[in-house]
């Protein structure tokens, strides 16, 4: 698989029959799932059930940790990532990631989020236009404007952590990949990323990594179920949560689990 | 999910143990409210006028069962956010109260029609019981289920429904010949036709308990294992009536 | 939440001045005695060094002046005169064993600490620490052996600069293996997660990061260099110019010690020029130090909450 199709109609990403292997243990069992254009979905579960692993093989991460065999496919507009003829390293551009901790490198704000832009040698005068525009769409614009050489380290935990989705966006991704973004955050920086992510998923595909059944309910479309590595189900939002088909999410929203 | 035998966690704020408190506290209001139902329409039958003032001051206890599971839910939705199973719980418990709170009204209305004249037939009478017992029953009925979590037990509800439609419309055109027919005790007539009306409304909110047991169950809703609903508001005598 | 196993409450719970089972707690002598015990400790510690720095000032300073600076010593071993030649030849050797320690022991280092395997890896450093962990008097001689010998260089700057080159390697090499290691994963996860090639990660993420301790170790490296003897007695001989070329004898500092000790036996006046050669070394050593210090701090600075 080459060249990609300029239009493509299906989802923008396509997981199908994905398992990862550690040591004889499976990770992720033949999990399917479609991410459609501007939607958020949450995938939930409880700990250890495969959602940090699942969200790492979208964009091919989880290649820095020897050991782990992927089978099925991941596509991205219809073309498979792990095909022989991919480079991780493009797959990784064309989508944005956040971890858990704010992850700014020791530079100043504007460098921080230049970065992306700066690997695939941009010109000044377009990672200047890239970094407002992605300062603006993280929320961090108004806070940073003054003083964008100021060192991102001296900002607080919430403002990093925009700031990393500032970076994300700089590169215009289609998709941006969340991994419980809010974990390591008090509840008003919390709020100020949902409501970012709110704003976001009107334009892009976030896929979003939560423990947090309340945090999916406020501002997911769809929510994704994992337990134990197995896909249990997926469906909208509002009927994941009032009406769920399979006891073990009866379970998990609940708290039982 | 409710089972009161599973040995307390304390790490965990028990969201079971307060669902089971609140079904308590709603069983205990049915047992009020369903008693005032039986002793209104026996106060009516016997002309029982002490047991009348018995059943009208049971409104105000009513009142406050009412009131404290209101309270008692909002505060755990709250407190818990539930999800799933406990939201449709606790939103058909809220629902399944004022229901209950109908019924106990309807057997505080039904109290107060007292009138010691004689009637020309029996047959009014033993209809009227009839009609009571079977609409107790089906709300006793509907209770249970919900407390039990049996979603086919309280399907069952419905069909017992048309049951008690029968005889109200029996009951009416009776009742209505002997109005008709002149003779005396009107007055007591007029009052068992009146509690008539009273008791299929009990049957009905019977009904809408059972309804909400089931979404809070299962999560159907009405529409998707029953015919849709239409009025039987239909004027009494000459044409037949109409088919539920 | 059953009662069954319930601890009785210990005694003295409440009161402060007891322990659980009742004891009075009081601070023991030794308690106590640690409060002036310690500080006296670390005068003890660093009594040595005053010492020595006063005893060798004292010996220096007297006769310590430009001239000694700006002279060269004059023919026939401690008859006098200034260190020029021995300071020259010192910082050459120097700037070679670093140019060489540098280019073993950075990348070597950067090399484990990146790219090799685990075992692989375990391999080198064990390698890193045998070789730190020799004798450099054994390392004096394999220079003797292969440089001045084998190769033919003859007792020069070259070949001292090398050996002493390797003795200092295994000291760059763990700092930059130690730098590189300590860049924190979550870091480096995200320069790759944003699509850093792996030589963008190494140029714009980890060696600002890393760079500073590499330095601290470089200096460092320098600072105990400056002063070995071993590697370079074997090596190169004690003249009385300063090296004419890279294949050519260079003098040294250390050796002026060492010389003008045992002139000294004979002729006291050369003993000042030892004094004066191991002053000069204490400089050179303390001012490295005092420059690792200002490294470290800057980089303290700029790195702060990096490594939660």
């Amino acid at each position: 698989m080459i060249a990609s199709a300029p239009s493509f109609d299906g989802p923008v990403v396509s997981v199908e029959g994905l398992t990862v292997r550690a040591k004889q243990q499976r990770l992720l069992d033949r999990v399917t799932l479609d991410f459609a254009g501007r939607t958020l979905t949450a995938v939930v579960g409880p700990s250890g059930c495969g959602k940090t692993t699942f969200v790492r093989t979208l964009n091919r991460m989880t290649e820095l940790t020897p050991g782990l065999r992927v089978e099925g496919t991941v596509r991205y507009l219809g073309q498979n990532i792990y095909d022989r003829s991919v480079n991780p390293v493009v797959v990784r551009r064309r989508m944005g990631m956040v971890f858990q901790r704010p992850t700014v490198f020791p530079m100043s704000i504007w460098e921080n989020a230049a970065f992306g832009l700066r690997l695939v040698h941009a010109t000044e005068d377009e990672i200047d236009a890239a970094v407002t525009e992605a300062l603006q769409r993280s929320g961090l614009w108004e806070e940073v404007r003054g003083d964008l050489d100021r060192p991102a380290l001296s900002l607080s935990g919430g403002q990093q952590q925009r700031l990393c989705i500032a970076r994300a966006l700089a590169v215009r991704p289609r998709v941006l990949l969340l991994d419980e973004p809010t974990s390591a955050l008090d509840p008003a920086a919390t709020q100020r990323i949902e409501a970012t992510l709110q704003r976001l998923k009107e334009e892009i595909v976030v896929i979003l990594v939560t423990h947090n059944v309340a945090q999916a309910a406020r501002i997911s479309d769809r929510i994704a179920f994992l337990h134990s590595g197995r896909l249990i189900e997926s469906g909208p939002t509002a009927e994941m949560l009032e009406r769920p088909r399979e006891a073990l999410t009866a379970q998990f929203i609940t708290g039982r689990i | 999910m409710t089972t009161g035998t599973e040995p307390e966690d304390p790490e965990t704020i028990n969201h079971d143990r307060e669902i089971l408190r609140l079904e308590h506290h709603l069983r205990e209001m049915t047992e009020l409210a369903v008693g005032m139902v039986a002793d209104g329409t026996r106060a009516l039958l016997t002309g029982d006028t002490a047991l009348s003032q018995s059943v009208v001051s049971r409104d105000a206890p009513l009142d406050r069962y009412d009131l404290n599971i209101e309270t008692e839910t909002i505060r755990l939705v709250a407190v818990m956010q539930p999800e799933g199973p406990d939201l449709r719980t606790i939103e058909a418990i809220l629902k399944i109260a004022s229901c209950v709170d109908r019924v106990g009204r309807l057997g505080f209305d039904i109290a107060r029609y007292i009138s010691d004249a004689k009637v020309p037939s029996e047959e009014p009478g033993r209809l009227l019981a009839e009609m009571d017992r079977r609409a107790r029953a089906m709300v006793e009925k509907a209770i249970g289920a919900l407390l039990a979590r049996d979603a086919t037990a309280a399907k069952a509800i419905f069909a017992l429904d048309d049951e008690v439609d029968a005889l109200y419309r029996q009951l009416r055109q009776r009742l209505i010949d002997l109005l008709r027919s002149g003779g005396e005790g009107t007055e007591r007539l007029v009052y068992m036709l009146l509690a008539s009306r009273h008791l299929e409304r009990v049957a009905d909110n019977a009904c809408k308990v059972a309804e909400k047991t089931v979404y809070a169950i299962t999560g159907e809703r009405r529409v998707e294992y029953l015919p849709p609903r239409t009025r039987s508001g239909s004027p009494p005598a000459v044409g037949p009536p109409p088919s539920r | 939440m059953s009662g069954a196993l319930a601890v009785p409450r210990p005694v003295g719970l409440d009161d402060l001045t007891r322990d659980r089972t009742g004891h009075v707690v009081r601070r023991t002598w030794f308690d106590r005695a640690m409060r002036w015990l310690l500080p006296l400790l670390y005068l003890v510690a660093i009594l040595p060094i005053l010492d020595l720095v006063y005893w060798v000032a004292r010996g220096a300073l007297p006769s310590l002046s430009l001239a000694t600076l700006t002279t060269n010593p004059s023919p026939g071993v401690g008859s006098g005169g200034g260190l020029y030649a021995p300071l020259v030849g010192s910082v050459a050797i120097l700037a070679v064993a670093t140019g060489v320690a540098l280019a073993l022991g950075f990348l070597g280092g950067l090399a484990t600490a990146e790219y090799l395997d685990e075992r692989s890896a375990g391999i080198v450093r064990v390698t890193a620490n045998i070789m730190a962990g020799t004798p450099s008097i054994v390392l004096g001689l394999f220079g003797y052996i292969a440089f001045v010998t084998f190769f033919g260089w003859g007792p020069s700057l070259a070949a001292a600069g090398v050996t002493l080159g390797i003795f200092m390697t295994p000291y760059i090499f763990r700092a930059a293996d130690l730098a590189y290691s300590s860049v924190p994963s979550h870091i480096r996860e995200a320069a790759v997660g944003a699509g850093a090639r792996p030589i963008q990660y190494l140029l714009r993420v980890a060696s600002p990061i890393a760079l500073p301790q590499v330095l601290s170790g470089v200096f460092l490296a320098m600072a105990i260099g400056v002063g070995e003897t071993a590697p370079i007695y074997l090596t190169t001989t004690a003249v009385e110019l300063p090296p004419l070329g890279l294949f050519a004898p260079a003098s040294a500092l250390p050796l002026y010690i060492w010389s003008g000790f045992e002139t000294g036996l004979v002729l006291p006046s050369a003993i000042a020029l030892a004094y004066e050669a191991a002053f000069l070394l204490l400089v050179i050593v303390v001012g490295l130090n005092i420059l690792v210090r200002l490294i470290a701090a800057r980089a303290r600075r700029r790195l702060e909450g990096l490594f939660q």
